[in-house]
């Protein structure tokens, strides 16, 4: 729980992920109104709010977003405190502080280590610079030179990028071409392109549509850019790219889409004085090399990008764990409007709870978060603790202590069992919110263990069976029929952790999903491991209440549908489990009928056939087969039903 | 019911004579059933009276049985007809004479800036609006099909939205949320009502020939509600999938397997007689099979008369339009089934804002808009013509409508209309609302709404009511609060109503 709120600091970076899982505005969708784009940040950092209240309090934050919350004691300046506690996240991706021994950085090491060979070589050679392809983008090496004045002039009809980095060889390779850095730049030569700004090339975002495009005027003469940096300094390296930060983790792309750019042939020249320009790159200097050099530098470039190729796919990759900038002064905003700004908060928890994070304006992101990452586990936080033993029961049981999972507040029920339920919650937080210790203490109660059957007295007084007099019939969820399919097939995968599988098909950059392959043996892993992408149907599950990854759920309805009676009578998946299952039980039961049957009761229900059953299944199996047996068990209630 | 006595059958045998009403009058013998049912009406009730708000109760034996309105409606089923892309309001049903005369001129108080980046010239819609029918209201020649629907029509020209960006412009029209996650109107309408019948989804979101719109199934999810209440979609090209028998089993080996299931669910209800979850699925079973007739039967529209064919243009030699053209005829024979709710898309997802996959004109308005005009115009008029004629309007509403609309100005490319969310135009049709009406209106360049002005949440709070359904009342806990379509706004238009 505290790496999901500062894993950066714990050194779990990738932890941070949870906090921006939420669905967000792409930047190019919220337009270029800068009240929109405001507004925007605040419903991200909404998004936050309602991630960490309902997973972690059980409380509907959201409210207070815009008023004190009508029924909890959550007021506005509560939710923007929270706010400020969170002001350093935004949503977008990351370079993870990966351990030394990561598989991706070991492989990143050994790839550097063979670019670096290669490199040395160019070096040495006629020429010593050369652009090397990273996919995302394009780096330029040349020898340290000192530069006050870059121009970068292209050669072909049309160019477009997203940013133009500079970096200076001295203190550890930074980009300088920021204009917070006190670069600026001019065009010459160039025709505007309509929604394209030359400063977006300056301003750290590495998007398309925050870039900038150009033609030049006197048509097949060189145009493009001149930076001034702020004091001359000595640079080596010069990136371009068109659309860095869409490149990144998009291996689902098609790979025609990726590793090209809106650049082709350019020339760099660099100036102390702004007058007398010197030749410090230039993608036309090749043709002057004799063949056999060209050749062999030809080569070498190659080379270099196909290892660069390996290093996007296999080295250390950027990640969408968010990433972090300065933090705002928070301010409790009017009715949730963000130009509205009223009082000055400070990153603070819940003022009920009489307890201190011992934070100011000044303090830094991860002293914040690390902060109330420590409040959160801490005995001064009562919530936390009864959510998660809450939820625990709930997956045992088939609906919480609390019913109301994510309403602990007013307006929420009450625990059935409150006495039970705190010493739950102390017994958790004495086993060290042991997850594991819970579950065992939970499935060897008697509570667990008792029988579904009914009784009149139990119905009378207790229908719905809350009090647990009997354990209630529960509807098991998506995952559960899916893998236990699967399991009883005998074709699961269980391999824990690593890749998830895919069931849709690469794409265009602005195409749709499509589900394509939702039942073939690469899918024959648990549902968990599914590459879920938001709100696509995978025409099977969805039916069955599969979260479709939108908003936060805590607790998911059950519903019974035609849909979902068509897709598990006639899904292919069914249909190849039920075959696989087939070839098992003749493997194990030989080919006597009713053996056969006997064995496949046992498997898909834990239990031997009555008499009758095993009559009229041994019937159905000589005459439409074993498999048919298999898919109508699949179908039963029975096997939906945990009892 | 037979004269057999029920107890003497096996279950099996009794559920083939009637299962429902074989669980009904066992309860005399299995004292618990009426016993549970008892308990579970009263429990239902206890919540009820806690409750200020009005969920719809729904039995898990029948997610789908009709359901009563709040109160007494004329419209008893809902036809969304949804444009992506956003429909130029001052290109089509919205006349501004205003922009003739400032063709070519920059104004005085238009933005520098709007979504797409700076502004161009005031321009005049390149096609002539004429007074139609008796009413005499303008309405341009890119939509001249619909134009003749004048007098039927009730338009609503001062609309509003809270975003200017495509995707959250049609989650906030078809949700109530920008965001995604939320179930969409059509969930929301079948949630309360139901379907009258039961051998039809009963909600059908039928897709453009193009693709999904921008938003996909968040257009027809049913976000925190019942899986139950989300869209099932559908069109005559793809039909849905898992519907059809698998390879290699034949109609019999597919009848007995049923047949099997149903037997070994009937053995094991006999352990938890009158189980409702137990039976829900049992029922869901059986309705599955009769999709499996009804839907392939539906989308045939090969067996439509010629004459139909042509007036909706499904003999069209544009693929696009044929298409689309057949998903009119789907949506009103799914209407006439009694379908509780019918979404039809004009249009996909954009494709970088060319106005070609939808109606996002960002270029060439007048070439990209004719196009879209041609695909939607003739097919959507003969819809709500056969509609009228077959009487249907009398218990359907239709609702054409769109995200939001388009700038008065160019952009500075000097070809193509911005997105425009503060002032745009949606017309309704058919039961309970006026005929040859215009509510509201726009300042005179169609730039912002300024009489009567309305939000998204007031038209949905509209077309609520129209459905005998109170905006404020219909709600669903989730997260600790009692969700409603309308979040905590919305009202209902009541000088569109007819009583």
């Amino acid at each position: 729980m505290k790496e999901q709120i500062a894993g950066d600091v714990y050194g779990v970076d990738e932890a941070t992920g949870f906090l921006v899982s939420g669905p967000h505005v792409y930047p190019p969708t919220v337009g270029r109104e800068p009240s929109a784009i405001l507004q925007a940040r605040y419903d991200r950092l909404d998004e936050v709010m309602q991630n960490v209240g309902a997973s972690l309090f059980g409380t509907t934050l959201g409210c207070a977003r815009c008023h004190n919350h009508k029924f909890d004691a959550v007021s506005t300046q509560d939710y923007y405190s929270l706010v400020a506690v969170f002001q350093d996240i935004e949503f977008g991706h990351r370079m993870p502080k990966l351990a030394n021994d990561h598989p991706r950085k070991i492989r990143g090491g050994q790839l550097t280590e063979q670019i670096q060979t290669i490199r040395k070589e160019l070096k040495d050679s006629s020429i010593n610079n050369w652009s090397e392809n990273w996919v995302s983008h394009v780096q330029v090496h040349f020898p340290k030179t000192k530069a006050k004045f870059i121009k970068v002039s292209f050669l072909t009809g049309f160019t477009a990028l997203d940013e133009l980095e500079v970096y200076d060889s001295e203190s550890g390779g930074t980009n300088i071409a920021l204009s917070s850095q006190g670069t600026t730049i001019k065009t010459f030569n160039t025709k505007p392109i309509s929604r394209k700004n030359k400063d977006w090339l300056l301003d750290g975002d590495r998007q398309s549509f925050w870039g900038w495009a150009g033609k030049p005027i006197e048509p097949k003469k060189p145009y493009g850019v001149v930076l001034t940096l702020q004091k001359a300094q000595k640079i080596n390296r010069i990136e371009l790219s068109s659309d860095r930060a869409t490149i990144v983790e998009t291996d689902y792309l098609d790979e025609k889409n990726i590793g090209k750019f809106n650049f082709s042939r350019y020339t760099i020249k660099t100036s102390l004085d702004g007058k007398t320009w010197q030749n410090l790159v230039s993608t036309e200097t090749e043709k002057t090399l004799p063949d056999v050099d060209r050749h062999v530098r030809k080569k070498r470039i190659a080379k270099i990008n196909q290892l660069a190729k390996s290093y996007f796919k296999e080295g250390p990759q950027e990640i969408f764990a968010g990433r972090f900038i300065p933090p705002d002064s928070t301010h409790v905003l009017h009715r949730g409007d963000p130009a509205q700004r009223g009082e000055l908060v400070k990153p603070e928890t819940f003022s009920i709870f009489n307890s201190s994070l011992s934070l100011s304006n000044k303090s830094t992101g991860p002293e914040r978060r690390v902060a109330f990452a420590n409040w959160v586990v801490s005995n001064e936080n009562p919530l936390t603790l009864r959510v998660s033993v809450n939820r625990l029961w709930k997956h045992i049981f088939g609906s919480g202590l609390v019913n109301t999972m994510d309403d602990f507040g007013h307006a929420g029920a009450l625990p059935t069992h409150p006495l039970l339920f705190d010493w739950l919650a102390t017994e958790y937080r004495n086993n060290g919110w042991s997850t594991k210790k819970l579950i065992r203490m939970l499935v060897m109660s008697k509570s667990f263990r008792q029988s579904s059957q009914q009784h009149r007295q139990g119905l009378k007084v207790d229908a719905n069976a809350q009090y647990l007099w009997r354990y209630p019939l529960q509807r098991i969820d998506a995952e559960a029929l899916r893998d236990s399919m699967l399991d009883i097939a005998g074709s699961l995968d269980k391999t824990v952790g690593g890749k998830g599988y895919r069931i849709h098909a690469n794409k265009k950059r602005y195409a749709s999903w499509k589900v394509v392959d939702n039942s073939s043996a690469q899918t024959w892993r648990r549902l968990i491991y599914q590459e879920r992408m938001r709100g696509i149907d995978d025409k099977m599950f969805m039916a069955f209440d599969l979260p479709d990854c939108k908003q936060v759920s805590s607790k998911r309805p059950v519903s019974t549908t035609p849909i979902q009676a068509l897709n598990l009578f006639n899904g292919d998946l069914v249909i190849t489990q039920s075959k696989k299952l087939a070839e098992r039980i003749k493997k194990e039961a030989g080919e006597n009928v009713e053996a056969q049957v006997k064995r496949i009761f046992l498997r898909v229900l834990c239990r031997e056939p009555t008499a009758e059953e095993l009559k009229f299944s041994a019937v159905a199996v000589k005459q439409d087969g074993l498999p048919q047996l298999a898919r109508v068990l699949f179908n039963t209630n029975e096997f939906s039903f945990l009892k | 019911m037979s004269n057999a006595d029920p107890l003497k059958l096996s279950l099996f045998g009794q559920r083939l004579l009637n299962r429902r009403h074989f669980l009904g009058q066992a309860g005399a013998v299995m004292g618990s059933i009426p016993l549970v049912q008892m308990l579970q009406q009263e429990s239902l009730l206890a919540e009820e009276s806690e409750s200020k708000n009005f969920r719809p109760k729904i039995d898990p034996n029948h997610p789908y049985a009709p359901r009563k309105p709040h109160y007494q409606s004329k419209a008893k089923r809902l036809l969304m007809i949804y444009c992506p892309g956003a429909v130029s309001h001052i290109d089509t049903f919205d006349y501004k004479p205003a922009l003739k005369k400032l063709h070519g001129t920059k104004p005085p108080g238009l933005p520098k800036v709007t979504f797409s980046g700076p502004t161009g010239n005031v321009a005049k819609s390149p096609w002539k609006f004429k007074p139609r029918g008796k009413s005499g209201k303008m309405i341009s020649d890119l939509v001249p099909n619909l134009a003749e629907l004048a007098d039927d029509l009730c338009f609503f020209h001062s609309l509003s939205t809270q975003t200017s960006a495509h995707p959250q412009g049609e989650n906030f029209f078809l949700t109530g949320m920008t965001m995604e996650g939320f179930p969409s109107i059509g969930s929301w309408v079948t949630y309360a009502l139901g379907t009258e019948n039961q051998e039809l989804p009963s909600f059908v979101a039928i897709s453009d020939p193009r693709g999904k719109p921008r938003s996909g199934k968040n257009d027809w999810g049913s976000g925190f509600l019942p899986a139950a209440f989300q869209g099932t979609d559908f069109s005559v090209a793809t039909p849905p999938s898992n519907l059809s028998r698998p390879k290699g089993i034949s109609k019999e080996q597919d009848k007995r397997a049923v047949n099997l299931l149903a037997k070994l669910n009937d053995q094991h209800l006999q352990q938890f007689p009158g189980d409702a979850d137990l039976s829900a699925r049992i029922a869901s079973y059986e309705l599955a099979g009769k999709m499996q007739m009804t839907i392939p039967d539906i989308t045939n529209i090969a067996k439509e008369p010629k004459h139909v064919i042509k007036e909706y243009g499904a003999d069209s030699k544009n693929d696009i339009k044929r298409d689309y053209a057949k998903n009119c005829i789907l949506a009103r024979r799914l209407i006439e089934k009694g379908v509780r709710c019918v979404q039809l898309f004009n249009g996909s997802d954009a494709a970088g804002g060319n106005g070609i996959t939808n109606w996002d004109s960002h270029n060439n308005l007048k070439k990209t808009h004719q196009m879209q005009a041609d695909i939607m115009d003739q097919p959507t008029a003969a819809l709500l013509k056969d509609l009228k004629q077959r009487g249907l309007l009398e218990e359907t509403l239709v609702v054409w409508c769109t995200e939001f609309g388009r700038m008065p100005f160019l952009q500075d490319n000097g070809t193509g209309r911005d997105h425009n969310p503060d002032a745009f135009t949606c017309f309704m049709m058919g039961a309970g609302v006026k005929k040859g009406y215009s509510y509201g209106s726009s300042d005179e360049f169609g730039f912002k709404a300024v009489e009567n002005s309305m939000s998204v949440y007031d038209f949905n709070a509209t077309i609520l009511h129209l459905l005998g359904l109170n905006h404020e009342k219909l709600t669903y806990y989730h997260n600790g609060l009692e969700r409603r379509l309308t979040f905590v706004k919305g009202d209902v238009v009541k000088d569109v109503l007819v009583y």
